[in-house]
């Protein structure tokens, strides 16, 4: 919460964490985060992977993220830092500390569940 | 000295990459080599290959450490590559998609060849 | 079919788990041996009775397998590239070996064993020809051929192959048409 001399003026979590599910958005190469996915209804589940601190006017980002095949991860990953990180102190100005990355899973364009896991055919080996 | 992720912490933050991520990677890198056999195809189902001791998928075992990777890979052949040609194949795919999509060193690919098969077309019906 | 290997491993666990823990609690007392052997005969009882048995044979079923796997699989050959290490598993050396002796000789039973020495491996094959096939000639053809090919499509050199002709069997059937240029005489 950000504290004024006229009144206080808080910002809750989860403003923060929509703001930082906004800022992924544009980002090519995660599977995970509402990319292209019209039904992922992007204020409530981003909380899923999305984990936000905020102390005094510090704010701490968690992302988990799941990346498409072909990106180079590292930096998506990077990418993902400066993004919310800038948006953030853009839209609230709130100091972000750090924005943690952390790359859960790999999946392929055509195979989003990730199911297929070096088999090229139904049977289940 | 196995982790299950690798870190890379700067001042904008920690980024972590699961050792499922690059296991990923270097299974799709292997799948790509001319030769790698990706599963039994019909035949070898049934209860029987409960109690088998090898699939034929490619297995794959990730060692990380401070920012370094070490892989091992068990794969299966199919009959008529020169079979050090596709591990030589494998171990070269694996390393360079490995360091270029992860930015991960890796050290060492080793690999084992389990079997060898013989060619399954993909897409058959089973 | 991992999954379903773990599946099965796991539900053989955990009912020989549970059969042993329950002889022991018998044993010692906390179920009174009289009431279970009732309930043993009962039928839900006896129908558990066979589906831990049936358990406890699967497990020693593989363990004995992957015993055996473990054992043939340790690897023959390995080699130390820029890259790491490459390994071969003696069953897929013998694989393609087999495939040479069946498809480019025409060999139909024949029996394959490895050694390895400082530099390459030993081939030992041991098959049954048939009354016109000569033994000098196939033996020295198959010493040949799997020479070449095994260097050629593992890498590995071949510093002996020793064939053995167990038997000559008037009913096999004659020598399968490979690439044509089969002459037994």
């Amino acid at each position: 919460m950000v504290g004024e001399e006229k009144g206080s003026v808080g910002i809750s979590r989860d403003v923060v964490t929509a703001i930082a599910g906004i800022a992924v958005s544009e980002i090519e190469g995660i599977a995970n985060l509402g990319q292209g996915d019209s039904s992922f209804r992007r204020g409530e589940g981003m909380k899923r992977y999305v984990d936000t601190s905020v102390e005094g006017d510090v704010v701490t980002v968690t992302v988990r993220i799941t990346v498409l095949y072909g990106n180079p991860i590292h930096k998506v990953a990077k990418q993902v830092q400066t993004r919310i990180k800038a948006e953030i102190e853009r839209m609230t100005g709130l100091r972000v500390s750090a924005v943690n990355v952390d790359v859960q899973r790999l999946v392929q364009a055509d195979d989003p569940i990730g199911e297929s896991e070096g088999e090229c055919d139904d049977l289940d080996s | 000295m196995a982790d299950k992720r690798i870190e890379l912490i700067d001042e904008d933050g920690r980024i972590s990459i699961a050792e499922d991520v690059i296991a990923s990677i270097a299974r799709i890198a292997a799948d790509k080599v001319d030769g790698i056999a990706h599963s039994s195809g019909s035949g070898s189902g049934g209860l029987m290959s409960i109690f088998s001791g090898e699939d034929v998928a490619p297995n794959i075992k990730t060692e990380l450490s401070n920012e370094e990777a070490r892989l091992e890979l068990r794969i299966s052949v199919e009959y008529g590559y020169p079979v050090h040609e596709v591990a030589q194949g494998v171990q070269q795919n694996v390393q360079r998609d490995v360091e270029q999509l992860a930015g991960v060193t890796v050290s060492h690919v080793d690999v084992f060849v389990k079997k060898v098969v013989p060619p399954h077309t993909h897409g058959d019906e089973e | 079919m991992r999954r379903l290997r773990f599946l099965a491993l796991g539900g053989a666990v955990i009912l020989t788990a549970g059969l042993g823990i329950s002889l022991v609690l018998a044993a010692a007392g906390v179920f009174s041996l009289t009431s279970m052997w009732d309930f043993l005969g009962s039928m839900t009882g006896s129908i558990l009775v066979i589906l831990a048995g049936g358990a406890l044979i699967l497990v020693a079923i593989y363990l004995l397998l992957a015993f055996k796997d473990e054992r043939l699989n340790r690897a023959l050959f390995y080699h130390e590239g820029e890259w790491g290490r490459i390994e071969l598993a003696p069953n897929a050396i013998k694989e393609l070996i087999a495939d040479v002796l069946q498809k480019d000789i025409g060999l139909e039973r024949f029996r394959i064993s490895l050694r390895h020495y400082v530099d390459g491996i030993g081939i030992g094959v041991q098959t049954t020809l048939t009354p016109d096939q000569k033994v000098t000639e196939v033996g020295e053809r198959i010493q040949r051929e799997l020479a070449r090919h095994v260097a050629e499509r593992t890498g590995v050199e071949v510093s002996d192959v020793s064939v053995l002709v167990r038997s000559i069997r008037a009913n096999e059937p004659a020598a399968k048409e490979t690439q044509g240029d089969e002459t037994y005489s």
